[in-house]
């Protein structure tokens, strides 16, 4: 290994350090997103608190102090909130989301003019502070910068908390420290509870406690000592390491050899009691040497201690779930060389077969089971829960319902069904645009809402789940619906149809994702934002899905989009065409049918084939391809179903199902119309991709759909 | 006697708690609590009726849940405040820790 450099290593740490800061300000975010629905939840407030202390915390550490100085802005405010003086309200979340957003762009970096944005929100901050009570006398309290956790190993901690009389006056909740600071690991508390006087004696807001707690967890001291950080002024608190975790063989600690070690005896108080007999708790209570919430706290530790080592020695899984962060490239390497190999062991498989050779075909097979459950499980690494954006939409809906003065919730479901990174990362913008619609164009206003006899607080609903090879995004709000009937005047204005063609509702709704069919008045659901539905077409088409419109008027809209699982594998129908070869989608294929040279001349010219007495549009690949060579007497055509139309492709012969490893192609042939990509077949050539939607879309020049 | 606790044992209420523990001490007979209808107790309440058990037991008398009508939520508090104790040869503890929970 070479030396390290400093430099370089400090840029790891501070990319370490956006990153999870970029995962601490989402938590936020949730968090104050469902704050907004329960205000009162003292966990939440406690997250938010929590999540800000860390940004504060390591950002100092990487020198980024702009985010310091903001984030302990925040913390001081949500602070108060923790101790009940400020309420949480819609103004003070949308305010501490602003935050957000600013220290966002303060760690890409991007905000030019973060500056004032920040001086404006901190000085909000403080008229809120100051509004909720005077002013408070602690200083602004600044916290060492806290490493980051080192590798996780449990150790086991000491905590003794001994309150001033007057803790509970301002009312500190000390149940609620010692509950938070369970949470870090696994522990126990004890409290001393001898100093607690007769009951006529007592003093009802006095406490009269102290504590003792055994933890046994992966965070550091500092972040046991940050449960205590608003009460460590009203009394004495120490940590101290019972057990570095190193040892988990070496025997139990004796109760007496604990007993010293916390200072509650001394050694030879122990030796005079191990001379006499039974149980050492009890004799040791009993002979009024140590008080009994001693040996209790004691007994505590020897139970928590054993617990841990118990675990350790067990090798069970403590506590923090055991994950590890990869940078996304690296996998996508792994899913090119994934892809090879499937490709390399096809060829064995073929060459394999063609010998006469029973080893290397048990060999082959082998490999090919391999390969398949290595590519399966490869592809599961780049899947993640589709969850992750929903919450970007909770803010959108959030912020939209302020801006446009309507009442609206966002209600998500399928949060957890897991689609491949890639395909999230670009279904981002479509589903924005789709939701946006939704808002702007779909859900009335309360007053037009209550006027037709629905609740004045509309409902967008953002379901995901899987069905088969797919996942369906389905996107519905409760609003106000299509108007089938100014889309028809529309279409027929354009000269898409014809005046007096009957075409179905869902004909119909396919013409909006048209291009260039989006103006703002005409119809409700499409945006006069500039992006049409047709980019929201487009894009879900570059992901292989397909988008399904269904509406009723009155009564909402609701888009369904299917998306396959992954981008990197599809299932594929080879066919021949000429010398070369072709994959389409099998997705999209329908069905195969021969169409004889009779059959062609006596079309005369019409590219049309009957299928089951429809009448189905083709067009010859060959021809989109220039492919040499002469046209069979019988051709077969593949007919796919896109767009709620069916479509044929006719090519020479159709080869069979292929698992496509898809290839994308150089950059020179990025804008090739009709290519998808490209894969390699079993025996070393390549075939091509063909992307069907683009075929259609440039065979059909946005014409009237065959009537 | 049987006393009924009220539903929030805080620091809002702790003098009138004490008031009401004081009175039935007083009384001179065993108390038996019921507890069903508490929603709420912080360390104000556990001090209270930790000092009134002492004081009743020292005075011979029974302090303790009546039958079925002890409360989850306050042996929730007992257990996270620390409170909760192995049952020892005495078995004074108002509050027992369910032996063996963690073995």
């Amino acid at each position: 290994m070479s030396t390290p450099d400093p430099t370089s290593a400090m840029e790891q740490f501070a990319a370490t350090f956006r990153e999870e800061a970029a995962d601490l300000l989402t938590d936020v975010e949730t968090t104050l997103l469902a704050l907004e629905t329960s205000p009162d939840d003292p966990d939440l407030i406690a997250r938010a608190f929590r999540a800000l202390h860390t940004i504060k915390g390591s950002s100092a550490m990487f020198g980024f102090t702009d985010i310091t100085t903001f984030a302990h802005a925040l913390e001081t405010t949500f602070d108060e909130v923790r101790k009940g003086n400020i309420a949480v309200t819609p103004a003070l979340v949308s305010l501490a989301l602003q935050g957000k957003d600013l220290i966002r762009s303060m760690l890409d970096g991007s905000g030019a003019d973060t500056k004032e944005a920040c001086a404006e929100v901190i000085h909000a901050l403080r008229e809120m502070d100051v509004a909720a009570q005077p002013p408070a006398p602690a200083a602004p309290r600044v916290s060492a910068p806290r490493p980051p956790d080192p590798p996780a190993v449990a150790k086991t901690y000491r905590v003794a908390f001994q309150p001033q009389a007057d803790l509970l006056k301002d009312g500190t909740n000390p149940l609620g420290l010692w509950t938070e600071l369970l949470e870090l690991g696994s522990g126990e508390v004890v409290a001393t509870t001898d100093q607690i006087p007769p009951l006529h004696d007592l003093v009802p807001d006095a406490c009269y406690v102290a504590w003792d707690a055994v933890l046994t967890t992966q965070k550091d001291e500092a972040a046991l000592r940050d449960v205590f950080l608003f009460v460590e002024d009203r009394g004495a608190l120490t940590i101290t390491l019972a057990d570095d975790g190193e040892s988990d063989t070496e025997d139990d600690k004796k109760l007496g050899q604990i007993l010293i070690e916390r200072g509650s005896i001394r050694p030879e108080q122990l030796q005079a009691a191990l001379a006499a007999q039974p149980r050492l708790g009890t004799i040791l209570t009993v002979g009024g040497t140590v008080a009994p919430d001693q040996v209790a706290a004691a007994l505590a530790e020897q139970r928590v201690t054993r617990q841990a080592r118990a675990e350790r020695a067990a090798g069970a899984p403590v506590d923090a779930a055991a994950s590890v962060r990869v940078a996304a490239d690296k996998l996508d390497d792994l899913v090119d060389l994934v892809g090879e190999l499937v490709i390399a062991q096809s060829r064995l498989t073929q060459v394999a077969a063609s010998r006469d050779d029973l080893e290397l075909v048990a060999i082959a097979e082998d490999v090919e089971r391999l390969t398949a459950d290595l590519r399966d499980n490869t592809l599961n690494l780049r899947m993640v829960p589709i969850g992750s954006t929903f919450n970007r939409f909770k803010r959108l809906v959030r912020d939209l319902s302020t801006e446009l003065g309507k009442q609206i919730d966002l209600v998500t479901d399928g949060a957890e069904t897991e689609l491949d990174k890639t395909v999230i990362e670009r279904l981002g913008d479509p589903l924005v645009h789709i939701i946006r619609n939704s808002c702007d164009h779909g859900i009335e206003s309360p007053a037009d809402r209550e006027a037709s006899g629905k609740p004045p607080t509309g409902t967008v609903r953002l379901a995901a789940y899987q069905s088969g090879p797919n996942v369906i995004i389905e996107i519905h709000d409760d609003g106000a619906g299509l108007d089938v009937e100014a889309i028809r005047e529309k279409a027929i204005a354009r000269g898409l149809m014809a005046a007096d063609a009957s075409l179905s509702e869902g004909e119909l709704f396919q013409l909006v994702f048209l291009a260039g069919f989006s103006t703002a008045k005409s119809v409700s659901v499409v945006s006069g934002r500039g992006v049409g539905m047709d980019v929201v077409k487009r894009s879900i088409d570059a992901l292989r899905g397909t988008v399904e419109l269904k509406s009723k008027r009155g009564a909402g809209t609701t888009l369904r989009i299917k998306l396959p699982l992954t981008l990197a594998i599809i299932d594929g129908l080879l066919v021949s065409v000429g010398t070369g070869r072709y994959v389409l989608p099998m997705s999209l294929v329908e069905e195969c049918v021969e169409i004889s040279r009779a059959q062609v001349e006596e079309a005369r010219g019409a590219h049309l084939v009957p299928v089951r007495g429809e009448l189905v549009p083709y067009m010859r690949l060959r021809e989109w391809f220039h492919e040499e060579g002469e046209q069979p007497l019988v051709e077969q055509i593949a007919i796919a179903s896109t767009e709620g139309r069916r479509f044929g492709f006719a090519v020479d012969d159709v080869i069979g199902q292929h698992q496509t490893v898809i290839k994308t192609m150089g950059r020179m042939y990025g804008d090739t119309e009709g290519l998808a990509g490209a894969t390699i077949l079993g025996d070393g050539t390549v075939a091509l991709i063909v992307d069907v939607a683009g075929v259609i879309r440039n065979a059909i020049p946005a014409g009237p759909p065959p009537s | 006697m049987l006393l009924k606790l009220h539903d929030k044992l805080t620091i809002a209420s702790a003098d009138e708690l004490k008031a009401t523990l004081v009175a039935a001490l007083d009384g001179g007979g065993d108390i038996l609590l019921d507890a069903t209808a508490v929603e709420q107790i912080d360390l104000t309440g556990l001090q209270l009726l930790f000092a009134a058990h002492k004081t009743a037991v020292r005075n011979g008398k029974t302090f303790a849940f009546a039958e079925g009508a002890a409360s989850e939520v306050i042996d929730l508090a007992a257990l996270r405040a620390g409170f909760a104790r192995d049952a020892d040869d005495s078995n004074t503890s108002l509050w027992l820790r369910r032996s063996h929970e963690h073995a």
